[in-house]
């Protein structure tokens, strides 16, 4: 019976290091790519960059942003928004229902009147109460509506927005200055375009000035910090990486562009999702691979959004069970395209990797410390393999981990200080014992949801950002 | 196998240290950055007094000699790009003065992309002109080849500069007829002829990017040699000279346009529903609030939702009577 259970600990054993040699060989690839990446973006800004400032024709870009519940953070964020260095932008708020007073905080600040507006685009099965505008700022627009979900509410942002292009952010997402022209110029350069996205970077800790990161500080929570590390990987090698291979699939929600016109011929975003982000791609990429259309999906590592990351352990496991349900959906949604070389790269090597070594990790994470486990118990496993096997583990993700803070540090703008950049190298050392676990349980449980067909946001509950004075509009902008 | 990953171990530890020593050289060169910053700010105080008062004095040069050649090119660019406008002799001078103008040349010459990328940055900053710029606008990289059309329109706005863009609104790259469009933009009616020679071209990218560039001027001169181009056999072609003459039409024309709306070809009904709006066809408002209730491409139907938005008051009493109907949501 021992020898049976040994037999099959083996074999499990050698299914989790060969899962494991995949996962890695993957991430050195989109490492290695993600830099080369990174190396030819960082030559091609040496010189000064006179940006798009005073170029004529450019197209025109509304930021949408749907907000629910937000009176917190939705000064900050408009005030950031409207404060963005583009020559032709546009603002609409929408307020999805919201049971606070971000509606009101939004009419006393921007002095918002009733208007009569009709949309620019087709929605009709929305419930509309009113849409407000402002005469001191004529390029914020505010459409107050009927509660019914963050997809719903960009769709009737983009309803009411006018621009060419549509910035779809989160209500927490403080955009730079020049991220928007940085973002609009592979519209520019490429007709092939459908959508690009940039960095986003955790803003606890950071200190604002009139809605704009003025110093960039290592978050003091250790939960956020934590997540610093996280975010750097997840889109200055992950995303980065895909961008070179061709192979981009997720514009985050939180700082996305989009051709408006492809996004209503699209239909606009899914209402039964909590993905809604991923599953826009993938239907826009699916579709113009189906139409034989030529397209492209742009992550750019310079244009800079700061996100407020969740500082509580409930809030921040109700978000990775959110990320992990919605990618699970995504996929089973669009399972009919894994595999298939109709869909080019993204059928045959991207979907593969999202649903085999991102879905899959966590339960395979479990799966092999059980069978280590028990292979110990019975005596099954060879102890200075297995330290031996956990230190290459344990160095390989160390070595992710600083590649990506390096790469981080090569970007233009912010950069940390000392202290901090200590600090943040202390929380690389300390974040696979405990934290990594725990990311592991919730994505086990948000793949639970995810089975059970769960499309619930969950409450978000903020803090807010230390602004000096969050809802001082910056002069000269309207 | 355990020799296997210890070897694997080493050289992940190699991998660490590299790692940590690329962090350790960043954060000194951050640090050293920061001690020369006084030296920066007074030069860049020195310059701004130049510009200021029109006048280089040897106390501006000593201040910019004293930072290194790098830092000297950066603060000449800062000030360029925030206090004055192009073309400043001042920086023309102050750059051949402290060895910009020198390295600008070396960079042109330079084999490496990225390197005649960043020169002509500079040179397009600070405004300077440059014969060597001129050959790069037949640059085999594109970004190059893009830049140096930005900088042409802006260093000489004549009909010979138009002349040579008009050339490069038939280049391979989008980014660089992207460019080129802008810059033939900017140079107003001194661009009308390169454009019209451009409509005239036999090959099929240039025109069709001239015939853009002449709807988005509106210039009635320009509308009137894009008219032959209206029948063009391809649809993207045709819906682009269709914008391009909307200047000229006239009630005369309804019948040419109601046509246009019923095209097997979306991109040409969402142009001639566009033309509807900004030509002012009033007399084809009902055509196009069929588009919004009855057309199947989504892109149509938001055409016509801004054409009758342009066409007044009798358009929006339309566009009110098509909401309460229903638009179709794709």
């Amino acid at each position: 019976m021992t020898e049976t259970l040994a037999h099959v600990l083996a074999l499990a054993n050698w299914a989790v290091l060969v899962y494991f040699l995949a996962v890695n060989t993957g991430q050195a690839v989109l490492l290695i790519s993600a830099a080369a990446e990174l190396r030819s973006t960082n030559r091609e800004s040496r010189g000064p960059d006179r940006g798009l400032r005073g170029m004529p024709l450019l197209p025109r870009v509304t930021i949408l942003v749907p907000a629910y519940d937000e009176e917190a953070l939705i000064l900050q964020t408009v005030t950031a928004a409207m404060a963005i260095d583009y020559p032709d932008l546009e603002v609409v708020v929408v307020n999805d229902g919201s049971t606070d007073s971000t509606l009101e905080v939004l009419i006393d600040r921007y002095e918002l009147r009733p208007v009569q507006r009709l949309p620019t685009s087709v929605s009709s099965v929305w419930e509309v109460r009113g849409v407000y505008g402002s005469d001191s700022h004529p390029g914020l627009v505010v459409v107050d509506k009927e509660n019914g979900g963050k997809a719903e509410s960009l769709n009737v942002a983009i309803s009411w927005a006018s621009g060419r292009l549509v910035c779809a952010i989160d209500a927490d997402t403080v955009i730079e200055p020049d991220a928007l022209d940085l973002l609009v110029r592979p519209f520019l350069d490429d007709h092939r375009t459908i959508a690009a996205g940039g960095t986003i970077r955790v803003a606890n800790g950071c200190r604002l000035h009139h809605a704009r990161v003025v110093e960039r500080r290592a978050p003091e929570n250790r939960l956020a910090a934590l997540q610093a590390v996280e975010y750097a990987r997840a889109f200055l090698f992950g995303r980065l990486g895909w961008n070179r291979l061709g192979g981009n699939v997720i514009i985050s929600g939180a700082f996305g562009l989009f051709d408006r016109a492809m996004v209503i011929a699209a239909g606009g975003y899914a209402d039964d999702t909590v993905g809604e982000d991923m599953e826009l791609v993938l239907r826009l990429r699916s579709e113009a691979y189906e139409s034989g259309r030529q397209h492209r999906v742009f992550f750019l590592p310079n244009p800079v959004a700061w996100t407020e990351a969740p500082e509580t352990a409930r809030t921040l496991a109700r978000q990775r069970n959110r990320w992990h349900r919605g990618l699970a959906d995504v996929l089973v949604r669009h399972r009919s395209l894994i595999g298939r070389p109709r869909y080019g790269l993204m059928g045959t090597v991207v979907l593969p990797y999202y649903a085999l070594l991102e879905l899959l990790a966590p339960a395979v994470e479990v799966a092999g410390l059980v069978t280590v486990a028990v292979g110990f118990a019975i005596g099954a496993i060879d102890g200075r393999f297995a330290l031996l096997f956990a230190l290459v583990a344990y160095g390989y993700g160390l070595i992710l981990s600083l590649a990506a803070l390096t790469m981080d540090e090569h970007l233009e703008g912010f950069h940390l200080g000392i202290g901090d950049r200590v600090r943040q190298l202390g929380w690389v050392v300390v974040e696979q014992f405990g934290y990594r676990q725990l990311t592991v349980i919730w994505r086990l449980w948000g793949m639970a949801g995810a089975v059970r067909g769960d499309l619930s946001w969950g409450r978000q509950s903020r803090r807010g950002l230390d602004d000096v004075e969050p809802g001082r509009a910056v002069a000269g902008r309207a | 196998m355990a020799v296997l990953l210890m070897v694997v171990i080493l050289a992940e530890v190699i991998a660490i240290v590299a790692l940590l020593a690329s962090q350790v050289r960043h954060v000194l060169r951050h640090r050293h950055r920061q001690l020369r910053q006084p030296m920066v700010d007074e030069a860049r105080r020195a310059v701004v007094a130049a510009v200021a008062s029109d006048q280089a004095t040897g106390s501006t040069v000593r201040a910019l000699n004293e930072l290194s050649p790098g830092d000297r090119d950066d603060v000449l660019c800062d000030v360029a790009a925030s206090v004055r406008s192009h073309q400043d002799p001042m920086f023309q001078e102050l750059a051949s003065l402290v060895g910009t103008a020198d390295r600008i040349e070396s960079g042109l010459r330079s084999r490496r992309w990225w390197r005649r990328l960043a020169a002509l940055q500079r040179l397009a900053v600070l405004g300077l002109p440059n014969p060597r710029a001129v050959a790069l606008l037949d640059d085999p990289d594109p970004r190059v080849r893009a830049l140096a059309a930005q900088w042409a329109a802006l260093v000489d706005p004549t009909g010979l500069t138009a002349e040579r863009l008009s050339r490069l609104l038939g280049d391979q790259s989008d980014r660089v007829r992207h460019r080129a469009s802008v810059a033939l933009f900017g140079l107003g009616p001194v661009a009308h002829d390169a454009v019209r020679l451009a409509l005239g071209s036999g090959d099929a990218t240039r025109r069709r990017s001239a015939i853009a560039l002449a709807a988005t001027i509106g210039d009635p001169g320009l509308a009137s040699a894009v008219w032959p181009l209206i029948d063009e056999p391809d649809p993207g072609l045709r819906a682009d000279a269709i914008r391009a003459v909307a200047p000229l039409l006239g009630d005369q024309h309804i019948d040419m346009v109601e046509e246009l709306l019923d095209s097997p070809h979306r991109g040409v009904r969402g142009a001639a529903a566009e033309v509807v709006g900004s030509a002012g066809l009033l007399g084809l408002a009902g055509p196009v609030a069929n588009r919004i209730l009855n057309d199947p491409s989504a892109e149509v139907r938001e055409a016509a939702i801004a054409a009758l938005g342009q066409l007044g008051s009798s358009g929006e009493l339309l566009l009110r009577h098509c909401a309460r109907y229903g638009w179709r949501v794709t």
